[in-house]
């Protein structure tokens, strides 16, 4: 305390020193950041005692007391997540609070290494399991690895400059996390104590925002107020509905969860704080619209951070050729098929079929065919997660003999002899001069067209930015399903409800559910799935993985799984409800979906549907596909049909 | 207890205070007073190949008639060959890491070769056309491995001989079975070996796989494949460098353990025949453990056999480069060492002390630790090496020590004014380049993670520098290296190769900046020009710094080279346009770059904590002409 009223009155004697001429003097320089953190670094300190409390117990408590002791433990993390996470994700991640899942080592190029899960919730897996006798050991030796990693991530963090964008940053996070992960038990496998610890979570954010209120009295004394309504409105909420699968989300999101990530933001444009578009370097895409004020705005995501486009390009032109490529099976060898083909609009950019038609309907394809609405909203494409970029995506359908059998130099020399394309393509990418037609133009519209694709507008969105009150309760009582008891949103986060991870929205996760090859679930599909995708993740722990798609639009996008294997939501939400392949008595020893099943009840299992059903939004279907192809001057290829013959 | 607990923190914040300056969102910029004007860089960028999107032209390839391709994509080493015969500069040689089926190119990786010149007058490089001995014509070749030596896979790095600039291709990714190579070899019957090098290697058959891994000598002139190296040793090769001598080859390979061999020519330029060696620095005599290298079986087996014999093992070795009589080759460093050591020295491997500095840097607890204790503890993987090192061989010697350790917030260095623009995390391509008669080394980051402090506070996507260091410093520290560039996500910058007149520097990106008028999304090879120029401009600006750092007053300057603003103290400093509208703020710094700014007027407030005055002025950076 001492140290902090010092530091105070030193920084009010060169207050007193400065000066300058011709300024008006700013705001005034103030300890809030050391106060934060210090309290924070104090916070990991008391962290690091109680994983050596927690050690220490292995050897004298019962199992009851040394649960109860780590569950200390998980609320002293609690009260730092806001900040470790922010300040060095990766290390979190990999050291201290991840997933209990092995991972790949990254960036190895001599081999591919699986790492095991080391940190609190792979501690918290085995302390609660029935298996606990067995994994005593294990347990032991990964608590003192805690204990050390906490240690050596605190001596690290003592030496990071902290500024106040990143406590509005981490804060703004936080938020979202509480919402999207955390409160659906997302990174705790006991599920014990879930919505305490939120509570703790927002009060560190709380304490850390309210900090700032001399500052911020300054310029919005209202704010301030407004805040710590807030806050303590969400803090007391979640403090007296502690029941984790009566919990009411929706309630939450609506009247908390929103209205505290905008008014952050507010306190933080108030006081002047800097955003991250003006840190260094400013040509950094960022995956997240920073001023969006709501979790659901359909500007919350920026499509541009995920293809290769730059950010700063109008790009109308771009998409409109896009367009035009997208449903012209000039594409193709045979000029009969079209990226519309497999992506129809009127079935929500799907075919409808279980499994694609291939190319001179030899057969078909691997893989379900995916919808496109929203689907720009990935680090990862195909159900196999081969490739890293929207862009890259399309080649594999213009090279791959079963989809369009061509290469980009024929369909260069094609597109060239359209006066009308060479038009369009200089129109969209003049940069490019006399030889508009390459990889990248051709690439790069496409993926604006499918970017442009959005559809954050259904019945659940304007319901929850408070735009409508439609909402039917039974789809209320489907999202608070969602994302308690049904655990859909552990792995399907908003708002894409897809793999995309929060609060960061860089990742596109798989995950291996042991889906089957046949209706009756008699047994597992045979397709790796990713173990088979990109050469650097051949490993075990990726068999059978496939890329978790969105939920959004789902009723309109039967059949569904990577094979199609299920004509209806019921069906599919009766495979999760019965554990998945495991649960369907599959042998899966990798499913990273828990066996174990849901019990849900057949009311419970239509309202999720319901909620399903709730995220329809087809807008971007409507008037798809152009009304006319570019011309060219061969007769023959002006007879082309719009979308393709098949 | 509580009590005891604050105390600690108290003792252990020293770095807390820093200077947390409010700036206004706008400013009236009517307000002119000293002016700064921030020239054009006097390097010019040029794109000299395009991955992906430049036709290549290919020979007669699995049926599938000579003609013309879309070039592979992932550049990374770039090799240089002189032309001595012409006015022409040489042949650029560039790999492509990928194992991707191609039907002209061939499967697997491959490689991209074709020559330039230099203009007279602007001094930048054109592609030469040329029509080859096999009838190709164009300005891009594809280097035909199918044909001649079987394919190749993941082409990472590379040699390209100090003496000549002959040109070797290494194979990183190592395959340990058909499946590995999912798919994307058509051919997987067994392999013949055809080959003119001595020992039981010609006409022995192989599995497909046992094929890959090797470092493959090319003709760059004629853009085929001229022979595996099967006697140096089936490797998971990065580097390698060639002596003055032309017959020492040094290797790095790129793994944990990873074994630095060397193979000597028993004739000056004639590789096929020589012996073969592991480095083992505690054998007595010359430090080097000769492995035989007649017996095919022996030379896939290399690492075992090394190890066996009590080679000295590193940590994921990267590139390798040979400049005045020393061997210098990047450790890249690994987060996780895990067992692997364990399982090396389990056959023999040992370590060397080279560990012992960067592990009493890192963890000042350890300072009474004896050095074995040390080894120990890396033997045993609790050693998370993060940063990684540029190593130096001295054959005179036989020492390998470290030239320069990675990492931020080391004891001696860098100072936190200078973290982020001073840290060195995961090197991994290097070179060197002379320039006036002075040799720069060049070191490029490629990032195995983000973790402490790999990128700087507040972002989260890898970024990765390229950095140059003024060889004259003895002893060098992070502190002493100048970040040429630092390139955004996905960005990674590899291959870097200057050309021997000391001009160019050329480099692979996959964008290598946003402010170019093209939308790059695929792997780029370009030069960057000038350097006869600017080299003094760009290491001189640390004797400018020296020389302004200890006055009173706030001094700004610009390091047109670099695209940096230097400040003589440590500030908060934000900078607004022409309209006052506050475009950048930057914290606790000595630096701003102003690359990712537009050209015109800029007006900058800084705010010094320690003097707890605020300063202002006016930039102008200027457009290039």
């Amino acid at each position: 305390m001492k140290r902090r009223l010092i530091l105070t009155i030193t920084v009010a004697a060169f207050l007193g020193l400065a000066s300058f001429n011709n300024y008006r003097f700013p705001a005034p320089i103030d300890s809030v950041i050391t106060e934060i953190s210090e309290a924070y670094l104090l916070n990991i300190e008391t962290l690091k005692n109680s994983a050596d409390t927690f050690q220490k117990s292995l050897d004298r408590a019962s199992v009851t007391e040394q649960r109860k002791i780590f569950l200390a433990l998980r609320k002293d993390y609690k009260k730092i997540e806001y900040l470790i996470a922010y300040i060095d994700p990766e290390f979190n991640k990999d050291y201290i609070n991840g997933a209990p899942l092995p991972s790949l080592e990254r960036k190895a190029d001599d081999d591919i290494t699986v790492l095991e899960p080391e940190g609190i919730q792979i501690i918290e897996e085995l302390l609660f399991s029935d298996e606990y006798s067995e994994n005593k050991e294990k347990i032991s030796a990964l608590s003192e690895q805690l204990s050390f990693n906490i240690s050596k991530t605190l001596d690290f963090q003592k030496k990071v400059p902290f500024t106040h964008r990143y406590i509005f940053e981490a804060g703004r996070q936080e938020v979202i996390r509480i919402f999207t992960q955390n409160l659906a038990g997302f990174d705790s496998p006991s599920l014990e104590q879930v919505i305490e610890e939120q509570a703790i979570a927002l009060r560190s954010v709380k304490e850390a925002i309210l900090r700032y209120t001399p500052l911020l009295n300054k310029k919005a004394p209202q704010l301030t107020k407004e805040l710590k309504r807030q806050f303590d409105g969400a803090i007391n909420y979640l403090e007296t509905n502690t029941d984790f699968e009566k919990f009411d989300r929706m309630y939450f999101l609506k009247n908390h969860i929103n209205p505290i990530y905008a008014s952050i933001l507010d306190a933080q444009l108030k006081i002047g704080i800097e955003t991250y578009y003006e840190a260094p370097p400013l040509y950094q895409k960022h995956a997240v619209n920073y001023y969006a004020r709501n979790l659901f705005d359909p500007q919350f995501l920026n499509s541009n951070y995920y293809t290769r486009y730059p950010s700063d390009k109008d790009n109308k032109d771009v998409v409109s050729l896009g367009r035009a490529l997208f449903f012209d099976p000039i594409l193709s060898r045979n000029n009969k098929r079209s990226c519309a083909s497999c992506h129809q609009p009127e079935k929500a950019f799907t075919d409808g079929k279980a499994k694609s038609t291939a190319f001179d309907f030899q057969g078909e394809l691997k893989r379900n065919s995916p919808t496109l609405i929203n689907a720009a909203y990935a680090d990862r494409f195909f159900h196999d997660l081969r490739t890293d970029m929207l862009d890259d995506q399309i080649e594999h359908v213009i090279v791959d003999k079963s989809e369009f059998r061509n290469s980009f130099l024929n369909i260069f020399k094609t597109l060239e002899k359209s006066d009308e394309y060479v038009t369009l393509f200089k129109k969209g990418f003049p940069e490019l001069g006399d030889e508009p037609i390459n990889k990248y133009s051709v690439s790069a519209s496409i993926a604006a067209y499918v970017a442009s694709l959005s559809g954050f507008d259904s019945p659940f969105d304007k319901y929850v930015r408070d735009e409508s009150e439609e909402l039917s309760d039974e789809a209320i009582k489907g999202f608070n399903l969602f994302y308690g008891k049904a655990a859909c949103g552990t792995c399907h986060f908003a708002p894409t409800f897809s793999g995309l991870v929060p609060p960061f929205y860089k990742e596109s996760e798989s995950e291996v559910l042991g889906v089957p090859a046949d209706i009756g679930n008699t047994k597992l599909d045979n397709d790796f799935g990713r173990m088979n995708g990109v050469i650097k993740e051949g490993a075990h722990i990726y068999k059978h993985a496939f890329k978790t798609p969105t939920v959004r639009n789902a009723a309109a996008t039967a059949p569904y799984m990577h094979n199609g294997v299920y004509t209806s939501l019921e069906q599919v939400v009766d495979f999760y409800n019965k554990g998945g392949g495991q649960g369907l008595g599959f042998d899966l020893p990798n499913q990273t979906l828990p066996p174990d099943p849901l019990e849900l009840s057949d009311a419970e299992s239509k309202s999720l549907v319901a909620f399903m059903e709730s995220l329809t939004d087809l807008s971007s279907t409507k008037n798809a596909a152009p009304t006319r192809l570019p011309r060219f001057t061969d007769p023959v290829l002006n007879q082309r049909k719009i979308g393709g013959e098949y | 207890m509580k009590k005891l607990r604050l105390l600690l923190v108290a003792l252990a914040l020293p770095f807390c205070g820093y200077s947390q300056f409010v700036f206004d969102v706008e400013i009236d910029p009517s307000f002119e007073p000293n002016t700064v004007v921030f020239p054009p860089s006097p390097l010019k960028n040029q794109i000299l190949f395009i991955g992906g999107t430049d036709k290549v032209q290919t020979t007669e390839t699995y049926g599938n008639a000579p003609g013309e391709a879309l070039a592979k994509q992932w550049n990374d080493f770039i090799g240089f060959t002189p032309d001595n015969e012409s006015s022409d500069l040489g042949w650029v040689s560039v790999n492509h890491e990928r194992i991707i089926s191609n039907d002209s190119i061939g499967d697997g990786g491959g490689m991209t070769v074709f020559k330039v010149k230099r203009d007279p007058i602007t001094d930048l490089l054109e592609v030469v056309p040329q029509t080859l001995a096999d009838g190709r014509s164009g300005e891009y070749f594809n280097v035909d491995f199918v044909n001649t030596v079987g394919e190749t896979g993941m082409n990472c790095g590379g040699i390209t001989s100090s003496v000549d600039g002959r040109i070797w291709t290494a194979e990183e990714w190592f395959r340990a079975d058909n499946d590995a190579l999912n798919d994307q070899v058509r051919n997987l019957d067994q392999f013949t070996i055809s080959t003119d090098i001595p020992g039981d290697f010609d006409g022995a058959t192989i599995e497909k796989f046992e094929n890959f891994n090797y470092m493959v000598e090319i003709d760059p002139k004629e853009a085929v494949a001229i022979r595996k190296q099967y006697n140096w040793g089936r490797q998971p090769f990065e580097g390698g460098a060639i002596a003055a001598d032309n017959k020492t080859v040094y290797m790095g390979a790129d793994a944990t353990p990873g074994i630095f061999s060397k193979f000597v020519a028993d004739t000056p330029g004639d590789f096929t025949k020589g012996k073969l060696f592991a480095y083992k620095h505690d054998q007595s005599g010359e430090p080097w453990v000769e492995i035989a290298n007649d017996k095919l079986e022996d030379m896939l087996n290399f690492t075992q056999i090394a190890l066996s014999k009590g080679a000295t093992m590193f940590n994921r070795l990267e590139w390798v480069t040979y400049h005045d009589g020393a061997v210098y080759m990047t450790e890249t460093g690994r987060d996780n060492i895990g067992t692997r050591l364990k399982e090396g020295a389990a056959l023999g491997g040992v370590l060397d002390d080279h560990w012992v500095a960067p592990l009493k840097k890192r963890f000042p607890e350890f300072a009474d630790k004896t050095d074995e204790q040390l080894i120990d503890l890396v033997m045993g993987g609790s050693f998370n090496d993060y940063y990684g090192r540029v190593l130096k061989f001295d054959p005179a010697t036989g020492k390998v020590t470290t030239y320069l350790e990675g990492g931020s917030f080391l004891e001696e260095s860098p100072e936190l004014a200078d973290y982020p623009e001073n840290h060195l995390s995961n090197p991994d391509g290097l070179n060197v380049m002379v320039v006036n008669g002075q040799a720069y080394m060049l070191i490029c980051e490629d990032l195995n993670g983000t973790s402490n402090g790999r990128v700087p506070m507040g972002i989260t996507n890898r970024t990765c520098e390229f950095y140059i260091l003024d060889m004259s410093i003895s002893a060098p520290n992070v502190d002493d290296l100048v970040r040429v560039s630092i390139s955004p996500l996905g960005a990674e910058m590899t291959g870097v190769q200057p050309t021997p007149d000391g001009k160019t520097i050329l480099l692979n990106s996959q964008h290598p900046s946003t402010d170019n008028p093209f939308p790059y999304n695929n792997s780029l090879t370009y030069a960057i020009t000038g350097w006869d120029q600017a080299i003094t401009a760009i290491t001189g600006v640390k004797d400018q710094k020296d020389l302004v750092a200890g006055a009173d007053e706030f001094i700004v300057f610009p390091n047109a080279v670099s695209r940096e603003l230097e400040l003589n103290k440590l500030v908060d400093i934000a900078l607004y346009n022409a309209a006052g509208a506050r475009v950048k703020v930057a914290r606790n710094t000595k630096t701003v770059s102003v690359n990712d700014l537009a050209t015109g007027a800029y007006i900058y407030r800084a705010f010094d904590e320690k003097t707890g005055k605020l300063h202002g002025g006016k930039i102008i950076i200027e457009e290039a002409k």
